[in-house]
């Protein structure tokens, strides 16, 4: 119950000030603009590629969206009024990432306009729609539950910004490595690739294996999140 | 102090280190059993029964080697495919190799193109291979420029073939000066291994007759008469419901009195005796190298779709009857252009139409079969197409095998449906489309940003 009240917090903070708004419409902006010339050069009622793209822009929005979660609170001295308020660490961690995750929700579901337009003007193979956004969610969640870890490293937002960017990116390009290594180590890399699971996702596939490998990820993060504020408690 | 913050330190790592341990264990499990749901309109990952049902059978592995170039979306689609062929059996073993990269597996399986799966099954002399051409997996959709994709039929296919136990026996017949299957035909050998035959050389006198097992003869230009005893071995077997490969080449001139034409004039089939001249469709300008049209026929069908064409230099014509005997059906396969001749004189210098050349369109390949028993040829006006050079130009090894596999009655055994790989289009008028336009990239931004403005405006306002 008490991670609802840091919920309704964080949203207030995110809604009621330009943040969010500013993000939203870079996001949507450039989405629209990736659906409307695919759609309109190619004439092919798919939607993944968009979908593709919109992940990556979102991997360089998600350390915008989550870096001052945490790190403002420390710099404000906030967080030990939470700190030392009945609400426990896990609360304010968890309540935190679901408002990031709801601000994201919010941009996703506008899109949902994509293959309403798609499917007013053709019949697009919905099903494979719906497991590109199962997919898009759960990466995106996923980048959150990251930048979520690095904005508790710090209390500078920008540092916080700049860690959340960089590790995302490493998991970006863990697949590459791959590439270099053969055998058992190739198939560990591979395993790690975001992109790869994601991929399944775009092309209409829901494995089970890549639902619970994301959430695993994000439990990881928040986890370590956790670790990290609660350390403040005892030092 | 540093003894709580050493207590507490260890305590947040042993806890991390568990929680790692129990979601690496989690995603262990996971992917032991696979999960999924396909949610694509046409059922992409999903394998038919019918090919779950050979997998669960499979009582040997199945080696499969996929010549592919890195990063291409054949190759996507078809790592797909055979993964799921792994999900259902462990008993499929698949590698994917880039032929640049690792020529040599290339080369020991006598592959030459992209996008070519080799299936091999058993060991030693019991090995059996069988080979799927690009051509095979991919093919025509029903709307122009767009494409099916056969992979499932094609692959099961492919493992029923090498996993059935009776190998099949190709016999190259030798001791009459035809091709040297040593020097000239090792390619040829191996593509015909490729599609799960079993080759040996065949001398009839030696061997006592044609060997019992024998399931494709090759007679590959021979150049001495055949003897008697031959002739009435060869007569038999094509009595009993043999089946062959027959090809005469005019580089070396006439042919003998004894030749395969005895055999087939049973049928009313004979190679003329000429050397076929077509300036209208032939290789480089070489009006010595026909480029035959295709005929409607099982073997050519497919070569014909996907525009592959053979090259048959020094060729002979074949004539045949128009109305055959009774049972008895002779379809043409491969047919000149209109301008070609067949010129029958050897020794004249003069390359141009003469009196007593046979006017085309000429035929250069025909399909003879028995109804009643069963016996099959494949008559081919070239003995060249067959040598190491020539079987790698253009689809001549491709017309050879589907030759080979339609004497064999290899036809699809299974009957799996393509998927379609179209996708759907979408076509908007100009009103339609600036609707699209602006309220994707325009208006909805917009909107956010003019809310957020206000949120800006309100808070500094506050």
């Amino acid at each position: 119950m008490k991670m609802w009240e840091i919920l309704k917090r964080e949203l207030k903070g995110y809604f009621f000030s330009p943040t969010a708004y500013v993000l939203l419409g870079f996001y949507l902006l450039i989405s629209g603009y990736f659906f409307s010339t695919f759609v309109l050069s190619t004439h092919y009622a798919v939607l993944s590629p968009i979908l593709s793209s919109m992940v990556t822009v979102f991997m360089f929005i998600s350390p915008i969206l989550t870096m001052r979660l945490i790190s403002e609170d420390m710099k404000t001295g906030t967080d030990q009024l939470l700190l030392t308020s009945p609400v426990t660490v896990t609360d304010i961690v968890i309540g935190k990432f679901f408002s990031a995750v709801f601000v994201y929700l919010v941009a996703l579901v506008i899109t949902f306009l994509y293959p309403i337009y798609l499917k007013l003007y053709s019949s697009p193979d919905m099903g494979s729609i719906i497991a590109g956004y199962i997919g898009v969610f759960l990466i995106g969640a996923t980048f959150i539950s990251i930048g979520l870890f690095a904005s508790s490293l710090t209390e500078n937002q920008m540092i916080a910004g700049v860690i959340g960017f960089a590790l995302i990116l490493v998991f970006w390009l863990i697949s590459w490595l791959g590439d270099v290594f053969s055998g058992k180590a190739k198939t560990i890399f591979q395993n790690l690739s975001f992109f790869d699971r994601l991929n399944n996702f775009l092309n209409g596939l829901v494995n089970l294996s890549d639902v619970v490998f994301f959430i695993s990820v994000i439990i990881f993060f928040i986890f370590l999140t956790i670790r990290v504020v609660d350390k403040r408690r005892w030092s | 102090m540093n003894n709580i913050r050493l207590k507490y330190g260890t305590n947040a790592f042993i806890m991390t280190a568990l929680l790692l341990a129990i979601l690496i264990l989690a995603n262990v499990i996971v992917t032991q059993k696979p999960i999924k749901w396909d949610l694509t309109k046409n059922k992409q990952y999903t394998l038919s029964d019918q090919t779950k049902q050979v997998l669960k059978n499979l009582k040997t592995d199945v080696t499969v080697y996929a010549f592919f170039k890195e990063g291409t979306t054949s190759k996507d689609m078809v790592k797909s495919l055979l993964d799921q062929y792994r999900n259902v059996s462990k008993r499929i073993i698949v590698h994917f190799v880039d032929p640049d990269k690792e020529p040599a597996i290339a080369q020991r399986y006598g592959i030459t193109d992209y996008d070519t799966v080799l299936f091999i099954a058993g060991s030693g002399a019991n090995e059996k291979r069988q080979i799927v051409n690009s051509y095979d997996i991919f093919g025509m959709g029903s709307q122009p420029n767009t494409a099916t994709f056969n992979g499932e039929e094609q692959f099961t296919q492919a493992i029923i073939d090498v996993t059935q136990p009776k190998k099949l026996n190709a016999y190259i017949l030798q001791g009459h000066d035809e091709l040297n299957s040593i020097d000239y035909l090792v390619t040829f050998k191996n593509a015909l291994r490729g599609e799960g035959y079993n080759v040996e050389d065949l001398n009839i006198g030696q061997a006592g007759g044609i060997p019992k097992n024998t399931d494709l003869l090759v007679i590959a230009n021979p150049r001495r008469d055949f003897s008697d005893k031959e002739i009435a071995a060869l007569k038999e077997y094509f009595d009993k419901g043999g089946k062959a490969i027959i090809a005469m080449g005019a580089e070396y001139g006439p042919l003998t009195q004894k030749s395969v034409n005895e055999l087939l004039s049973t049928w009313g089939v004979k190679f003329d005796n000429d050397v076929v001249v077509d300036p209208g469709r032939n290789y480089f300008m070489d009006p010595l190298s026909p480029v035959p049209q295709y005929k409607f026929h099982t073997i050519t069908n497919k070569l014909d779709l996907s525009n592959l064409y053979v090259v048959m230099p020094m060729s002979r014509s074949i004539s045949y009857p128009d109305k055959p005997t009774e049972n008895i059906t002779i379809e043409q396969l491969l047919s000149t252009s209109d301008k070609a001749w067949g010129k029958t004189d050897f020794n004249s210098k003069d390359a141009n139409f003469q009196k007593g050349d046979i006017k085309g369109p000429l035929s250069l390949g025909l399909a003879i079969s028995d109804s009643k028993t069963g016996m099959k040829i494949v008559a081919i006006g070239s003995s060249m197409m067959f040598t190491d050079k020539i079987i790698t130009l253009e689809a001549n090894r491709d017309f050879l095998m589907n030759s080979a596999n339609w004497l064999a009655d290899k036809t699809t055994q299974i009957s799996i449906r393509p998927k379609s790989l179209e996708f759907n289009q979408i076509f908007l008028t100009g009103k339609q489309a600036a609707i699209l336009f602006y309220t994707t990239v325009v208006t909805i931004p917009l909107v956010m940003w003019i809310i957020g403005g206000y949120m800006w405006y309100r808070r500094k306002t506050l």
